[in-house]
C-alpha cells in the first residue's frame, strides 16, 4: 500500500529530524526542551491511544505516568535496581492497573468513563502521600551513571525520549493499521452498531486501556530521570501532567498519531520560549499568553490542527471530485437458490420482556428455517424492533430461551452471536461517520478476518455484491439513504453471517430503492443466508417472505404462508381495528 | 472569524514584544558577579519567591554600595532571578535555563524543598554551589557537593523543636503531658511529625491524644475543634500549610475555645496575611518553630527592610536569603574568585561567626559538615505578640520574652 509506505516514510522522517535537532542543539536548557517535546508527545500519544482511537476520554491517564515513575524510582531507591530493568516492571505494573482500573470502569459509558478516571490519580496520590512518599529523590550513582539513566550529557536524554516517541508513534501507527484499530474506531463511533457486527466493544477498550498505559508508564519513567530527578504526588499524579497531555493532544488532533506530535511540537517550546523570555521579568504573565495561544489555536482548530489542516486540504481536492450517480446491481452470476430447507436455524421459545410496566414481549415462540425469508409484521409498538434486540443480544430476554443453529445463546452479547453467524441491520443506519465506506465494512470482515488485507478484500467483494463497488473510498455522510442500507447490508454479509436480521431495510426507500433492495435481499437468500426481516410495507413483505409471522402488543398473533396471514381476521382487526373487518368481510391486502 | 483571531494574534504578539523590550536588563559590566535565584515568582507561592528576592535585593544593594566584593577589585553582584512556577518540571527548567544562559557564580532556592531537590541536582550536574533554606533531610542525603543546606534539617527541628517547648512548658509550671498532631499530608509538615509520632514524644513521656492528619483543602475543621477541647492536649503541634485551611483550623478552635498553647511547625504560620485575616488578639501567644528569623541585634537589619519593602515585618523567607547573599560574598572574599567550583571550595571549609551572614542564622555561627549541613544548625520559636510575631526562644537570641498561656 502506497498509503502505508508514506506513514512509515514520515515517521522515518520525524525520528530523523529529532535526532539532528538532539545532534544541531548545543545549549543545554535547549536540550531540555526538546526531551520535553518528545516526552509529551509519547504521552500525549499514549493517551491518544484509549481517548483518540477508542473515545473512551481518561481524564487520569496520568495514573499510568505516575505509577511508571514511582515503581523506577522507589526500585532505584530500595534495591538500587537499574531503571532500564525497573521500567520493564514498572510497565507491568502498569498494565496490570489498567486492567483492574478498566474492569470496573468500562462498565460506564461516555463522559461517566472519563469522570470515573480522574478518581484513580486522586487515589493514588493519597496512597503515597500516606505511604511517606511525599517526596523521593533519586540517590546520585557516581559510578555508572548511564547504567542508571543519570547521564550528564543532555543528547543522552535526548536520544533516550526520542527513543520511546519512535516506539509509540511505531505502536500508534501499528494500532492504527491493525483490526484493533478498525474496531476501536467503530467502537468509538458507534458502539451499538460495533457491537452488532462482531466487535466484543469491552475487549476492544481493555486491549486499547492496556496498550496506552504501558506507553504512559515509560515516559513517567524517562521523565522523572530526564527531567525532574525527584518524585513527589503531586507532580506526577497531579492535574498538570493530564493536563499538559491532553493540550498537547487537543491542539493537535486526537484520533491519528500526527495530533499529539504537532501538539508537543508546538504547545512546549511555545510555552518554554514565554518561560524564558518574558516569565523571567513579569513572572506569572507567561500563563497568560499561554492560555491566550491556546485559547486562540482551540478557537481556530477545535478539533485539531491536523485535522483543520487535512479538511483543508480534502477540500481543495473535493471540489474536482465526481458526483454522486445511481446504483446499479452488478448482474447476477448464480442462479437463485432452492427453497427453504426444513433444519431450524433459530428457536425462540416462549420469550419475555418487559420494561418497567411495559409488557413488550409475551411469550413469543417461532422457528426460522434455515434458507428462508421470514416477515415479521406487526402495528407500531407491536414489539418487533425488541424482539430482535432480544435476538441479537442487545436487550436480555425476562424468560424464555433462544436456541441458534442447535446451540442455547440466550444472554450472549451482541459480538458473541455476530461471531456465531448471527447478523443485524438497524431501522435508522447506523454508520461509523468518520470511516470510509470500505472501512465500515471492514469492520464486519473483521469478524472471520484477522489480516487488514484479506478484510479489505473481503469488504470490497460485498460492496461489489451490493452494486456500491466504486463508492469503496467515499465517507457514509455522502451516501444516499438506498446506499447507506446497501452498506450496511454489504457490512452485515461481510460478518459471513448464517442469518441476518434486517430491520424496516425498506424505510425511507423511493419505489427504484425498494426494488433494488428487495432484489438484493433475494440474493442474499439466493447465497444461502437466512433472512428475517421486519417491514411496515406490506407490499414488499409479500412479494418477499416466504412465511409471515405477526405479532401485535407483544403477542405472536399468527405465522404461516403470506397469504393465509393477510386473510386471517385476527390479523386484520390488529391493524386495521373491528369496524373495518366488519365492513370490509374479506381483506383486501 | 478567522480574521479576528488574526488580529488578536498580532495585538497578543504586540503587547508581548513589547512588554519584553519594556523590561530588558542592563546588560551588566564584564567583572559583574552573577548569582542566581531560582524561587516561584508566579502561581501559588509567588509571594514566598517575591520576599525571597526582596532579601535576595537589599543584600546586594548594601554590598554594592559597600564597595562590592573586595577581592575581585570591587565587582558588584547582579541577581538573576528565574521564576520557578509551580510545578518541580518548571522549577528544574528555570534552574536549567538560568545556569546554562551565563556563567553563575552561586546559586539560591527553590523555597519548596521538592524544587529544591530537583534545581540542586541541576546545580550539581553543572557544579555551582547551591544554597537553600528548604528542611528535607533529603537534600542533603544524596552525596551532593554543591549543596548547602543552612536550615536545620526535618528530622533534627523535630527533635530541638520539642525540646525547646518542654523546656518552656516546665519553666512556666506547665508541664506538657499530652500532645495533639493536626496538620496536612505536605511533605514538609510529614517529616517534621513523623519523628514526634513515632519516638519523640513517647521518649519525653507525652501521650498522643489527637492525631489528625489530611490532605488540603480542609473540608471542615469542626471535629478537629471538638477533639482538642475534648482531649484538652498540653500542646497542639499544628502543621496546615495551606492558608485557608490555617485559618479554617484556628478560627475553629477559638471558637470552640480550646485551651491548648499552639505549636505551629513552619515559617507559613507567621506572614502578615495571617494578622489581616484574623486579627492580632487571635493570634496572640501562638507560636511556631522556623529556621531562621530576626534575631536581637538584627534591628537595623529589620527596619532597613521594612522601610524598603513596605513590608510590615521580617521573617523567614526574606532573611535567609539576605544571609545567604552575605555568605556567598564571604565564599568570593575567601575564594577571590567567581568561579563556581572555587567558591564551593570555600562555602565548603568557610567557618565565620560575625558579619551579616552569620548572624542571619541561629547559632550565629556558618561552617558546613562534609554533607553540606549547617554545623549546630537549630531552629528558633517565634510568637505572635500583638499582631508581630517576635524570636520568644532560645533567650539568647531573643527579642522579646516569651508570653506563655494562662
Amino acid at each position: 500500500m502506497p498509503s502505508h509506505a508514506r506513514s512509515w516514510l514520515a515517521i522515518a522522517a520525524v525520528v530523523a529530524f529529532g535526532l539532528v535537532l538532539a545532534l544541531v542543539l548545543q545549549e543545554r536548557y535547549h536540550h531540555r526542551v526538546l526531551t520535553l517535546v518528545f516526552l509529551w508527545a509519547a504521552m500525549g500519544l499514549a493517551w491518544n491511544i484509549i481517548s483518540g482511537y477508542a473515545g473512551q476520554i481518561s481524564f487520569g491517564h496520568q495514573v499510568f505516568f505516575g505509577i511508571g515513575a514511582y515503581v523506577t524510582v522507589l526500585l532505584v531507591v530500595k534495591l538500587a535496581l537499574t531503571p532500564w530493568i525497573g521500567m520493564g516492571i514498572a510497565v507491568a505494573v502498569a498494565v496490570l492497573a489498567a486492567l483492574l482500573i478498566g474492569l470496573p470502569t468500562f462498565r460506564l459509558a461516555g463522559i461517566y468513563f472519563g469522570l470515573a478516571t480522574l478518581a484513580y490519580p486522586l487515589i493514588f496520590r493519597i496512597v503515597m502521600d500516606w505511604l511517606g512518599y511525599q517526596e523521593v529523590a533519586i540517590p546520585m550513582m557516581r559510578e555508572r551513571p548511564a547504567w542508571f539513566m543519570q547521564f550528564s550529557e543532555p543528547r543522552s536524554f535526548d536520544l533516550l525520549a526520542l527513543g520511546v516517541l519512535a516506539a509509540t508513534l511505531v505502536l500508534s501507527r501499528a494500532i492504527e493499521t491493525s483490526r484493533l484499530g478498525y474496531r476501536l474506531r467503530a467502537v468509538k463511533e458507534n458502539e451499538q452498531a460495533a457491537e452488532a457486527m462482531g466487535v466484543d466493544a469491552f475487549r476492544a477498550k481493555m486491549a486499547a486501556y492496556v496498550l496506552s498505559a504501558a506507553p504512559a508508564a515509560v515516559v513517567g519513567a524517562v521523565y522523572i530521570h530526564a527531567i525532574l530527578f525527584i518524585v513527589t504526588p503531586d507532580a506526577v499524579f497531579g492535574l498538570l501532567v493530564i493536563s499538559q497531555t491532553l493540550v498537547v493532544s487537543l491542539v493537535g488532533g486526537i484520533g491519528t498519531l500526527w495530533g499529539p506530535l504537532i501538539g508537543a511540537a508546538i504547545m512546549v517550546p511555545v510555552s518554554e520560549v514565554l518561560d524564558s523570555t518574558v516569565g523571567d521579568r513579569l513572572p506569572g504573565i507567561q500563563g497568560v499568553v499561554y492560555g491566550a495561544a491556546l485559547m486562540l489555536i482551540m478557537l481556530g482548530a477545535p478539533e485539531g490542527l491536523y485535522w483543520r489542516v487535512r479538511q483543508a486540504v480534502r477540500a481543495r481536492a473535493e471540489r474536482r471530485a465526481a458526483p454522486a450517480r445511481a446504483v446499479t446491481l452488478p448482474p447476477m452470476d448464480t442462479t437463485p437458490a432452492s427453497a427453504p430447507t426444513s433444519t431450524v436455524l433459530l428457536e425462540v421459545r416462549d420469550v419475555w420482556k418487559a420494561f418497567i410496566g411495559l409488557q413488550a414481549l409475551s411469550e413469543v415462540s417461532f422457528d426460522v428455517r434455515e434458507r428462508e425469508i421470514l416477515g415479521v409484521i406487526g402495528p407500531n409498538g407491536a414489539g418487533k424492533t425488541t424482539l430482535f434486540n432480544v435476538l441479537n443480544g442487545f436487550l436480555l430476554p425476562d424468560r424464555g430461551t433462544i436456541r441458534f443453529r442447535g446451540e442455547t445463546v440466550t444472554g450472549l452479547r451482541p459480538s458473541g452471536l455476530c461471531r456465531r453467524g448471527l447478523g443485524r441491520t438497524f431501522q435508522v443506519v447506523r454508520t461509523f461517520p468518520r470511516l470510509s465506506v470500505l472501512e465500515n465494512v471492514m469492520v464486519g470482515a473483521f469478524v472471520g478476518e484477522r489480516a487488514v488485507g484479506r478484510a479489505r478484500a473481503i469488504a470490497g467483494d460485498a460492496l461489489s455484491r451490493v452494486g456500491l463497488g466504486d463508492r469503496a473510498d467515499a465517507f457514509p455522510g455522502g451516501l444516499t439513504t438506498l446506499e447507506l442500507r446497501l452498506m450496511e447490508l454489504a457490512r452485515c454479509l461481510a460478518t459471513a453471517p448464517r442469518l441476518v436480521l434486517l430491520d424496516e431495510p425498506l424505510a425511507g426507500l423511493s419505489t427504484d430503492g425498494v426494488d433494488v433492495m428487495i432484489a438484493m435481499i433475494r440474493r442474499v437468500r439466493a447465497g444461502g443466508v437466512t433472512v428475517v426481516i421486519i417491514e411496515h410495507t406490506m407490499q414488499a413483505l409479500l412479494r418477499l417472505a416466504d412465511r409471515l409471522l405477526v405479532l401485535d402488543q407483544g403477542r405472536r398473533l399468527a405465522e404461516g404462508a403470506p397469504a393465509e396471514v393477510t386473510r386471517n381476521p385476527v390479523v386484520v382487526e390488529a391493524y386495521l381495528g373491528k369496524r373495518w373487518l366488519a365492513r370490509m368481510g374479506t381483506p383486501a391486502c | 472569524m478567522s480574521l479576528r483571531i488574526g488580529r488578536l494574534a498580532v495585538t497578543v504578539l504586540l503587547i508581548l514584544v513589547a512588554a519584553a523590550a519594556l523590561v530588558v536588563p542592563p546588560a551588566p559590566a564584564a567583572e559583574d558577579v552573577k548569582i542566581a535565584l531560582v524561587a516561584p515568582l508566579s502561581g501559588r507561592w509567588a509571594r514566598q519567591g517575591q520576599l525571597k528576592k526582596m532579601g535576595a535585593d537589599m543584600a546586594i544593594e548594601e554590598i554594592n554600595s559597600q564597595g562590592g566584593i573586595k577581592a575581585l577589585g570591587g565587582a558588584k553582584i547582579v541577581l538573576r532571578e528565574a521564576d520557578a512556577g509551580d510545578s518541580v518540571e518548571k522549577a528544574v527548567s528555570a534552574a536549567q535555563r538560568v545556569l546554562t544562559r551565563e556563567k553563575i557564580s552561586a546559586g539560591i532556592g527553590s523555597w519548596l524543598s521538592s524544587f529544591t531537590l530537583g534545581v540542586t541536582e541541576v546545580a550539581e550536574r553543572l557544579q555551582v554551589p547551591w544554597l537553600t533554606l528548604s528542611y528535607a533531610d533529603s537534600i542533603t542525603e544524596r552525596g551532593f557537593k554543591y549543596t548547602f543546606q543552612t536550615s536545620p534539617v526535618s528530622s533534627v527541628q523535630a527533635e530541638q523543636a520539642l525540646e525547646l517547648v518542654t523546656e518552656l512548658a516546665k519553666k512556666n509550671n506547665r508541664p506538657i503531658k499530652k500532645a495533639a498532631i493536626v496538620g496536612d499530608n505536605t511533605a514538609a509538615t510529614v517529616f517534621f511529625f513523623k519523628p514526634l509520632r513515632e519516638k519523640l514524644l513517647a521518649a519525653k513521656g507525652i501521650e498522643l491524644v489527637v492525631d489528625e492528619v489530611w490532605t488540603p483543602p480542609l473540608a471542615d475543621a469542626t471535629a478537629i475543634a471538638q477533639k482538642l477541647r475534648a482531649t484538652q492536649p498540653d500542646i497542639v503541634f499544628y502543621g496546615a500549610t495551606n492558608f485557608p485551611d490555617s485559618i479554617q483550623v484556628l478560627q475553629k478552635v477559638k471558637e470552640f475555645s480550646v485551651k491548648a498553647p499552639i505549636q505551629g511547625v513552619g515559617a507559613w504560620l507567621v506572614t502578615p496575611e495571617y494578622v489581616k485575616t484574623l486579627g492580632k488578639e487571635m493570634l496572640d501567644s501562638i507560636q511556631t518553630v522556623v529556621a531562621t528569623h530576626p534575631m536581637k541585634g538584627q534591628e537595623e537589619i529589620v527596619k532597613r527592610f521594612t522601610q524598603r519593602t513596605g513590608e510590615p515585618f521580617m521573617t523567614q523567607d526574606p532573611l535567609c536569603t539576605y544571609g545567604h547573599v552575605w555568605l556567598i560574598k564571604e565564599a568570593i572574599e575567601q575564594a577571590k574568585s567567581a568561579d563556581p567550583k572555587a567558591i564551593r571550595d570555600a562555602l565548603a571549609k568557610i567557618d565565620v561567626t560575625s558579619g551579616p551572614a552569620a548572624t542571619s542564622f541561629y547559632p550565629n555561627r556558618i561552617k558546613f559538615d562534609e554533607r553540606g549541613r549547617r554545623v549546630g544548625a537549630t531552629p528558633l520559636i517565634v510568637q505572635w505578640q500583638g499582631g508581630e510575631p517576635f524570636t520568644v526562644v532560645p533567650t539568647a537570641v531573643a527579642t522579646r520574652p516569651v508570653a506563655w498561656h494562662k
